[in-house]
């Protein structure tokens, strides 16, 4: 029986210490089955504090969910985002997951093969993003380079206490004759306030606008000529140039510390000056600034050829083609995109979710601003065709804005002006001609 | 002995690797890299294309840009070098003098030299030097209508050239230096002879510091051609590239537009303009300068 006993003791103690041996070495098996399942991804975007903070906020909600991947961030503002970005494509360092806009997509495919194709990649669910955005904007030589994070066009910011002041009416659908006419009125009544809130830049956006409502087409070919003519160049010179001499306009004599970035303009920032031509994602950013603020169409002319508003995705995100886990950096794409949960983190940190389960989320909770919903919707109705790489050439801004320049300035007319441009684009075009074609 | 020698030299080789190789891999390579692209379309994405001189002759026959650049970066140059110095002189006799509470100047003055020319206070500067700037309000109290500093294209050069000015500290602490080893008994001796006081200043401050000078005026213009963060900041270039320098046209080119191989040119032709300016800075000094030692000490 005492033999028995401790037979059935040894057993129960044999049977005890490999039970906790094997519990011990599952835990332990699962422990470095997890660890060898970590996995770390570097995420770079560029923004401002506001997208930065729930961005950084997603990041978390996903490190917690999935437990196993580790997310880096890597952001800051959008001034020398590009040129560090070439260079670590070029250096091989670039993050797995990776914010670009659309503009440089042209630029880069014909450098080289950068990006994953995601479309490849059954980790993403492409079914929430409207097909022909994603054409139009997304894909190179056949290849969806980035998903879209937002739908993005271009508008008019308005001050609401400054159109109460003048008595502007909110709900007018601007034409460019009506822009002239308050402008002067406004300026008229005091000589301290302008309507338009217009550097170089804003400017070239509404030279373009103008010129391509009035001849259809593209700014720049395809085949390296300009999609323009001298005459309806002059005329759009010729409104420009009636908009500084009606007082719409801040002189750049004034707003020059502000050329680039208008909406930091003091002027701006105190409420005497109206409007400003920026897109709806920035809309966000600036009414923290300006809590009176909303937002309307951009002025078509009537019999437009094109309506040149400009409808595209505020930035795509890409997983680079060098990623050691791509399939994961897709999948965190996916969630950031594609999740209700991420969705009610991130709002319109980046304009209108381009994922419809991200916008009905949205849409559910209230979350969205109706003006950011209401300027976007009717933007898509109107959507002029996409811009070619060609027409976004930074070089041909540069020498446009100079040129306003030099008619803001008076050192130029307006016929002068279009002469000036049109001689520098030959040039220039040819250049480019000659690079891109090497 | 010999190996001795061979372990010692080794030795030595050891404590210099670190800044050779640095200098190797950071400043060698890209330099002759640099000259050998500038023969090249370089985009950094796709391996370089030799083009011969292409890039310098599309610099100096089609660049719009080109000659108003140069023209404005000597223009930069001609304001800031002789403004800065002066100023960094005068600063040095003031903060020379046997005064209270003498030492505090001397870091008070130096401070504006620390900041350097930083993203942020080029940003300051930026609303300092506005129309509705702090600098315009201070005019006012006095009667004095504001300027447009930055605005407008006749004056915004010199408004940038302030920030470079006001960053006198480095040359000044050099000038305060030398002015404190030249020898009272030349003052006094010149005092005896009933010596001005601008006679002494021209006749025995300006040779005795004259060495300084030089050194001075040879960093200051170097460093001056090279200048970038603050008028970039501040203007941009603008208005009207009144203030856009050659600096900035290498940048735009480099990192905006990526043709790398016309901006190594336009950084080459720089290298070269720097080069023939000091050269002459260094002929003229034979004539200017003063050295009390005689040649086979100095």
């Amino acid at each position: 029986m005492v033999k028995n006993k401790r037979l059935i003791a040894l057993l129960v103690l044999v049977v005890f210490t490999f039970s906790l041996f094997f519990t011990f070495s599952t835990v332990n098996c699962e422990k470095v089955k997890a660890a060898s399942n970590k996995v770390t991804l570097r995420f770079m975007w560029w923004g401002g504090e506001a997208r930065h903070k729930a961005t950084l906020a997603a990041i978390q909600a996903y490190m917690k969910k999935y437990p196993n991947v580790r997310i880096n961030a890597e952001y800051g503002g959008i001034e020398g985002y590009m040129q560090k970005l070439i260079t670590q494509l070029v250096g091989r360092t670039a993050p797995d997951i990776i914010q670009i806009d659309v503009t440089w997509i042209g630029e880069l495919s014909a450098q080289g093969d950068f990006f994953a194709d995601l479309k490849t990649f059954k980790e993403v669910n492409l079914k929430p993003f409207e097909e022909k955005f994603l054409k139009d904007w997304c894909y190179s030589n056949g290849k969806l380079i980035g998903l879209p994070t937002g739908v993005n066009a271009s508008a008019i910011h308005y001050n609401k206490d400054f159109f109460k002041k003048f008595g502007i009416p909110e709900n007018k659908t601007w034409t460019w004759e009506d822009i002239l006419t308050t402008a002067e009125m406004v300026h008229k009544k005091d000589k301290n306030y302008y309507l338009l809130n217009f550097d170089a830049t804003v400017c070239y956006y509404l030279l373009k606008t103008y010129v391509l409502q009035k001849k259809g087409g593209k700014w720049i070919n395809d085949d390296y000529t300009m999609g323009f003519d001298r005459k309806t160049l002059i005329e759009a010179f010729t409104y420009i140039d009636k908009l500084f001499k009606v007082g719409a306009i801040q002189p750049f004599s004034e707003s020059a510390p502000f050329q680039g970035k208008p909406e930091q303009n003091p002027k701006w920032l105190k409420g005497e000056l109206g409007m400003l031509w920026n897109w709806t994602s920035t809309f966000a950013a600036n009414k923290a600034n300006i809590p009176s603020l909303s937002m309307t169409m951009i002025p078509i002319m009537k019999n437009a050829k094109s309506t040149a508003v400009t409808v595209r995705p505020s930035q795509l995100l890409a997983v680079n083609k060098l990623s050691k886990n791509p399939k994961e950096a897709a999948k965190f794409i996916n969630w950031f995109l594609n999740d209700k949960q991420a969705a009610l983190i991130l709002k319109d940190v980046r304009g209108v979710p381009a994922s419809s389960t991200a916008r009905e989320a949205l849409e559910k909770e209230k979350a969205l601003d109706p003006v950011i919903t209401q300027i976007t919707s009717e933007a898509l109705k109107r959507a002029a065709p996409p811009e070619n790489a060609l027409s976004q050439n930074q070089e041909l801004e540069k020498i446009a804005t100079d040129v306003i320049q030099q008619l803001a300035y008076k050192q130029l007319t307006p016929t002068q002006a279009a002469d000036k441009l049109m001689a520098l684009y030959k040039q220039k075009l040819a250049e480019i001609k000659r690079l891109q074609s090497r | 002995m010999t190996a001795n020698l061979k372990r010692k030299d080794l030795v030595g080789l050891l404590y210099v690797l670190p800044w050779l190789v640095g200098f190797l891999v950071f400043k060698l390579y890209p330099f002759i890299m640099s000259f050998v692209y500038s023969f090249c379309d370089y985009s950094m994405l796709k391996p370089p294309k030799f083009v011969g001189l292409y890039n310098f002759i599309y610099m100096f026959t089609k660049d719009e840009l080109f000659p108003k650049a140069l023209l404005n970066t000597l223009k930069y140059v001609i304001i800031t070098v002789p403004l800065k110095i002066s100023f960094a002189l005068f600063v040095a006799i003031i903060l020379n003098m046997k005064l209270k509470g003498i030492n505090l100047f001397r870091t008070v003055y130096y401070l504006p030299s620390i900041f350097g020319g930083s993203v942020a206070i080029s940003i300051l500067w930026r609303f300092l030097f506005m129309k509705e700037g702090i600098v315009n309000k201070f005019l006012g109290l006095f009667g004095i209508e504001g300027i447009n500093w930055l605005g407008d294209p006749r004056i915004a050069m010199f408004s940038v050239s302030l920030l470079a000015v006001w960053q006198f500290g480095s040359s000044m602490v050099l000038f305060l230096a030398r002015l404190k080893e030249i020898p009272s008994e030349l003052y006094e001796a010149a005092l005896v002879d009933g010596a001005s006081r601008l006679k002494m200043f021209t006749k025995i401050t300006l040779p005795m510091i004259s060495p300084i000078m030089f050194f001075n005026l040879v960093m200051q213009t170097i460093n001056a051609f090279q200048e970038f963060t603050g008028p970039y900041i501040i203007t941009g270039g603008g208005p009207v590239n009144s203030t856009y320098l050659l600096s900035m046209l290498i940048y735009d080119n480099a990192f905006k537009y990526f043709r790398m191989g016309y901006a190594a040119a336009l950084s080459w032709v720089q290298f070269v303009i720097i080069l023939i300016f000091t050269a002459f800075i260094f002929r003229s000094s034979t004539y200017w300068t003063y050295y009390e030692y005689d040649e086979g000490r100095f």
